[in-house]
């Protein structure tokens, strides 16, 4: 299968003062068509950062290095018009916060119309369009949510709402950044399901942002592990959970209080912050927090290597653990 | 575990609270002029311990932990902390009782004073209560002390603090007046997971140390089972189930707790089907038991009469018609790790704090 998208050394600078700070720094991935990737780290990895670049989003004072190539076509070499197309056709996202990304005083049913501004159809074909994903995404009686405004709808109903927005571009990408974080447990349950579901409606990948490892299991056949700006661990879900290979991924599987079966007071939790990016410690970046760090670790700076089919992990011991 | 046969430090019996509703036209058709949020709940918390109030959004968790000090105008019921006992709004009552209780809000970065230094946050409510001796900034610097947070932090401002720290000057604030109680909020929301270790561990050192209570409001199912002595759970401003933690979730009795246990297990395999539908409106709340619209056990009773609470073992409770049957069932595996056949029923209880360290 050929790459739906593929990083090569992608870094995003923000300028700062007089220089500037990396905030993501030589990533590289490639996702094939059919394939949910988990984009895992804390706040403060670069994360978003990482998803910005992909879709173009970055403020101005940002700018990537390194190559964003999304089917094969290079996203930098495009003008600002064409990557424009791309974003809201083939490329969607769905935002963290149902709240803000809907425009509170317009009606649903004319954004979800005008969303699709680029298809050149009727606005009674676009609207039968809409109302139809409505029913897709789990909403009973479309004809009268496409009448009502955001805030007449509950969290729950709306991020289903957004979701329907953005499979209604019909993308060859989707780009999901925390979508449940601000949801209940059990609203946040039946999201979970109607994007597994809506995988089967996309004809490409899903890159799905998270920090919640529970999510990653259920939604993701490939993980890839931030920290500090930097990936750290790469792998299949299942291999990558059970088995990590970086002492970053074991730490965040092991402070999930999901994952502690006998209930403790005194929870794991990783000593010390993420490093800020303007001030990385010299070596391993997850030198000054690790359990397995030795004197080797805080002088040289281990490169992400390959461990066996598919994995990768950026520890100088990642064969002990 | 016995508790102590003195009075239970909060005590809130059949709280209600509601609020106005609708426009002017609207009443004029004959709509409902009150939303009920609190229908009248009673809840209890000892000395010493955790209460986790468990609940979707909406389900007035947050409500009734403002209520409790008068932060919302109650319509109906009491509520005693320690001494002092209060009905519906009496001004001097409520200051007594807020200086009993400290509380930390949902959002930590809206709830500091932006202008405001951190160390005249945290010593606010000194002043408010005249009960600050001494020098302020010093008092500032020994309470953000008891959090793990360094001198220099008086001295800066919200913007200048992440949201962890946040929370963490959130929490010395709460302890500002020695507060028997500390009612808290989804203190780990949004929080990423080892800072919300480390908070949590705050917590629960903090009471092994100085013996508050706690009522801990959240959502999360795995923060509450691992830091609480009892839950409480909260569906349409009702406590629908309420039991000893370690019980409650190894022998779930109200099919909402059921359904929210299974909703984060977050494994393969044992993925049961989503609880179905929306929260319905407060306005429009269902017949009978009002978890009927969305239960998958519901029969034709449930649709008739609202079910009585029942005593199903050792202060474990239940307001569902079936709860009696499914507890004479083999308990349902409360979500262990795939392939780590543990079963929490068989773990032995908790060791208590006074003895764990």
């Amino acid at each position: 299968m050929s790459a739906v998208l593929s990083l090569n050394d992608v870094s995003v600078n923000y300028a700062k003062g007089r220089g500037h700070v990396a905030a993501v720094r030589g990533v590289s991935l490639e996702l094939a068509a059919g394939e949910t990737l988990g984009l895992v780290g804390e706040s403060g990895s670069g994360k978003s950062s990482l998803a910005s670049a992909i879709t173009g989003l970055l403020p101005n004072g940002a700018h990537v290095t390194g190559e964003v190539r999304f089917e094969g076509q290079d996203m930098a070499s495009l003008k600002a018009e064409a990557q424009r197309r791309l974003r809201g056709s083939a490329i969607a996202t769905i935002a963290q916060d149902p709240f803000t990304s809907l425009n509170p005083v317009t009606r649903i049913g004319r954004q979800l119309v005008e969303f699709q501004h680029w298809r050149g159809e009727g606005r009674r074909a676009l609207a039968a369009r809409a109302e139809e994903m409505l029913t897709r995404v789990g909403l009973s009686d479309p004809a009268a949510r496409m009448r009502q405004y955001p805030h007449q709808l509950s969290g729950g109903i709306r991020q289903r709402v957004s979701i329907a927005a953005a499979l209604l571009a019909g993308p060859r990408l989707l780009i999901a950044d925390e979508p449940t974080t601000a949801l209940d447990a059990t609203t946040e349950d039946q999201i979970i399901e109607l994007i597994r579901e809506a995988r089967r409606l996309i004809d490409g990948a899903v890159v799905f942002i998270t920090h919640d490892m529970g999510v990653v299991r259920r939604l993701c056949d490939r993980v890839a592990v931030l920290y500090a700006g930097e990936l750290v661990e790469t792998g299949p879900v299942a291999e990558v959970l059970a088995r990590p290979k970086h002492p970053y991924t074991r730490a965040l599987l092991e402070c999930d209080p999901a994952g502690i079966v006998t209930p403790t007071r005194h929870l794991p939790t990783i000593p010390g912050t993420v490093p800020a990016p303007s001030a990385l410690p010299a070596g391993c970046i997850f030198a000054p927090r690790c359990v397995m760090a030795r004197s080797d670790c805080t002088v040289n700076k281990p490169a992400r290597r390959p461990l066996g089919p598919e994995r990768a992990s950026a520890c100088h011991f990642a064969e002990e653990l | 575990m016995t508790p102590t046969p003195r009075l239970p430090l909060l005590e809130i019996n059949d709280l209600v609270v509601r609020y106005p509703s609708g426009t002017l036209i609207e009443r004029l058709r004959g709509a409902p002029h009150e939303v009920t949020i609190l229908p009248g709940v009673s809840l209890r918390i000892e000395r010493g311990e955790t209460l986790g109030l468990i609940g979707e959004s909406g389900s007035g968790k947050t409500t009734l932990g403002r209520a409790a000090l008068g932060l919302t105008p109650i319509s109906g019921g009491t509520i005693r902390i320690g001494e002092e006992v209060t009905s519906q709004a009496s001004g001097q009552t409520w200051a007594r009782i807020r200086r009993n209780v400290g509380l930390m809000f949902q959002d930590a970065q809206a709830a500091l004073d932006p202008r405001m230094s951190i160390g005249r946050s945290v010593t606010e409510p000194l002043v408010i209560h005249r009960m600050l001796k001494g020098n302020r900034m010093d008092k500032a610097v020994e309470l953000l002390g008891k959090v793990g947070l360094g001198p220099d932090f008086a001295r800066r401002y919200p913007h200048e603090i992440s949201g962890g720290q946040a929370r963490r000057v959130t929490v010395a604030r709460a302890l500002a007046l020695d507060p028997a109680l500390v009612i808290a909020d989804e203190p780990t929301a949004g929080l990423d997971l080892s800072v919300q270790g480390e908070l949590l561990n705050l917590l629960n050192e903090l009471q092994e140390r100085l013996g508050v209570s706690f009522l801990l409001i959240t959502h999360n199912l795995a923060v509450a089972r691992h830091v609480t002595d009892r839950i409480a759970i909260m569906y349409l401003g009702r406590i629908v189930e309420t039991g000893p933690s370690d019980r409650l979730f190894a022998r779930p009795a109200h099919p909402y707790t059921q359904a929210l246990l299974k909703a984060r297990s977050g494994r393969p395999g044992e993925q049961a089907p989503p609880i179905e539908g929306e929260v319905p409106s407060l306005k429009a709340r269902p017949a009978g038991c009002e978890f009927h619209t969305r239960c998958p056990r519901a029969t034709d009773i449930c649709r008739q009469l609202a079910p009585e609470r029942r005593a199903l073992g050792p202060g474990h409770i239940a307001a569902c018609h079936h709860a009696g049957a499914e507890l004479a069932e083999p308990a349902p595996a409360p979500a262990p790790a795939a392939g780590r056949p543990t079963n929490v029923a068989t773990l032995p209880p908790r060791a208590r704090r006074s003895t764990s360290n």
